[in-house]
């Protein structure tokens, strides 16, 4: 995005606006206030309406809950529909089948792998390539876009079998799915997987050769942790600083923020402040849980534990990437269909929390339910919200060592440092809802 | 893996884009529904890169049929536009899913030579895309010429397509 003509030098102060962010989902806009050499003033302004979905989720039936929240976003419904049927299935006390349960990790690894393939080759590789977007990339790389395409197409094509449609599907539901696949429909998947495996392989070899500024901050990571797996749908909400809590203690440790310039929260944890959360924050904090074949690619990528550089998240999410044809494919390997394709849920008046990984990180759903089933209060932290404030932190870091650039440089340079975040501005779109103490 | 679905079953493939819950967005998916009342075949999609670049993969003669902003004409002026005419520039919206869409498909397409033979757009001049909006009064009058519009695209390439065959 070219900045506009609006740089001033009044008083030596130099103002920077890049009124809309290209390449991130939603709107965004960044400000940047300068003078002799320093960072007066730098804000992420976010003029996106609120969504409200929090709002209009009371009253409806919590078996809705999965499909009104898969609107929030058109890139990730998969997270959105896999935090709100978890959330109900812990206020209800539902137990879901293990293969139910490794059909949503299939499913959401077609999520991933459609989102880091968009992300990675068409929306971030420009950055390190030196082109403007991808048509530009297409042009220098035909290669790198027309595997992304496909890597794209198969995840978008992972979801269609599992959800029963590419975007907002709506097969998912709580307790397990409507239908259910049988082997004989997962086995094209199978196929196109493993080609997808050496692709993402020969990502990670790629984009380990970028140029990254030498840019680190001391970030506390948040993400899922599991005993066993690399997180998708479950586990223990941690940090490298010391957090360890069950999703339902949330709540108690991470607090949203309204701030006047932007219509998105910003999460901070009460203890400490600012947090990172996403593929930088689930790599760090999972390493040895990822395959042993997507282990050794980041090692032979040069990626060292922990990764503080956020422009290396591009290799991260290829990494990620890998693990999620391998994970993919053993999902389709070992599958066999369950007995039935959800178990039934009867409602109780009861609150449940729970939180799933998103392509770009956390994203936390708490409801509480009526005893009829009908929802009664909603809160939904997207990821995009938590990293809000960590992004305009690490532009405060970075952009002092760029304000001799050229104004379009530095607003081009910015831009990739926002880009790291893969940003879904949409999703963190939503707005606090107002009590009054009178005393 | 499918692959352009019905895109070798018809001499031409007509793929309305748009979204029923964004104002004129909807024309896509209404003149589809008109159309289908007819017993022309259609395809709705969202109007995301991939879904498109997808979509016409093997495809001949596409129509694609969406909501346009001009800014130079009033809501409800019916367009029509051939991709394939260089002097043809698509401008890139901002309200596209993750910001590629219909016109980042057309450019990459472009770049990437994957166009069909022909693509042609047919359109209304939309007025606004406003959360859980109705059409507007004028682009919800036009809809009635949209679909005539795009059925006689259709059975122009037929005849196009047929001459083409017997020529053969």
């Amino acid at each position: 995005m070219i900045p506009t003509d609006t740089a001033v030098a009044k008083a030596g102060v130099n103002t920077i606006e890049v009124p809309v962010l290209a390449r991130v989902e939603g709107e965004g806009a960044l400000f940047i206030k300068t003078k002799g050499g320093k960072l007066l003033d730098l804000k992420l302004k976010i003029p996106e309406p609120p969504r409200l979905f929090e709002g209009f989720l009371t009253g409806r039936h919590f078996m809705e809950a999965p499909d009104i929240t898969a609107r929030i976003c058109g890139i990730c419904p998969i997270a959105y529909q896999m935090s709100a049927v978890h959330a109900m299935e812990r206020a209800l006390g539902v137990e879901i089948h293990p293969q139910v349960r490794a059909l949503r990790r299939l499913f959401y690894c077609g999520e991933w792998i459609e989102s880091h393939a968009l992300h990675v080759y068409m929306l971030h590789a420009p950055d390190f390539l030196g082109c403007q977007d991808a048509i530009e990339l297409a042009g220098t790389h035909k290669d790198i876009v027309l595997q992304a395409l496909r890597l794209k197409k198969l995840g978008n094509e992972i979801v269609r079998v599992l959800g029963g449609r590419e975007i907002h599907p709506v097969s998912a539901c709580v307790g397990g799915f409507y239908k259910t696949p049988r082997p004989e429909d997962l086995a094209p998947l199978a196929e196109e997987l493993k080609w997808a495996l050496d692709a993402s392989l020969a990502t990670v070899r790629l984009v380990a050769t970028f140029p990254f500024p030498d840019f680190e901050a001391d970030y506390e990571f948040v993400s899922l942790s599991h005993p066993d797996e690399y997180p998708l749908c479950e586990g223990r909400v941690v940090s490298n600083r010391g957090l360890d809590i069950d999703p339902a203690e949330f709540e108690e440790h991470s607090i949203e923020q309204h701030v006047r310039h932007s219509n998105a929260l910003h999460s901070v944890l009460k203890a400490r402040g600012s947090y990172h959360v996403g593929p930088l924050a689930r790599f760090n904090l999972n390493f040895n849980k990822l395959p042993e074949i997507a282990r050794q690619a980041a090692l032979e990528a040069g990626l060292e534990l922990p990764v503080r550089n956020p422009f290396k998240s591009i290799v991260v999410r290829a990494v990620e990437l890998v693990f999620a044809c391998h994970e993919a494919l053993r999902v389709i390997g070992e599958y066999e269909p369950p007995p039935k394709p959800r178990v039934p849920c009867e409602p109780r008046a009861s609150t449940g929390m729970a939180a799933t990984e998103a392509p770009r990180g956390l994203l936390y759903h708490r409801y509480s339910i009526d005893e009829g089933g009908l929802i009664t209060s909603a809160r939904i932290v997207p990821p995009t919200a938590q990293n809000m404030k960590r992004i305009e932190e690490d532009l405060c870091a970075y952009v002092p060592d760029l304000v001799d650039l050229p104004n379009e440089e530095i607003a081009w340079k910015a831009e990739q440092a926002v880009r790291n975040y893969d940003p879904c501005i949409s999703c963190a779109t939503h707005f606090l809802k107002l009590s009054i103490d009178r005393g | 893996m499918p692959s352009g679905k019905n895109a070798k079953k018809y001499h031409a493939l007509i793929l309305c884009c748009g979204r029923m819950d964004r104002g004129d967005d909807a024309i896509g998916p209404l003149c589809a529904a008109a159309l289908e009342e007819r017993k022309i075949p259609t395809r709705t999609l969202q109007g995301e890169t991939s879904e498109l670049l997808d979509a016409w993969q093997g495809a001949q003669h596409v129509i694609v049929v969406d909501a346009m902003v001009t800014g130079k004409h009033t809501p409800g002026t019916l367009h029509r536009l051939d991709a394939a005419d260089a002097s043809f520039q698509p401008e890139t919206a901002r309200c596209s899913t993750h910001g590629l869409g219909l016109s980042q498909a057309l450019k990459l397409a472009r770049v990437l030579k994957c166009m069909p033979a022909s693509l042609i757009l047919i359109g209304l001049e939309a007025g606004q895309f406003d959360w859980a909006a109705t059409l507007s009064p004028a682009v919800a009058g036009a809809m009635p010429a949209l679909v005539n519009a795009v059925e006689q695209e259709w059975r122009r390439i037929a005849g196009v397509t047929a001459r083409t065959r017997a020529n053969a």
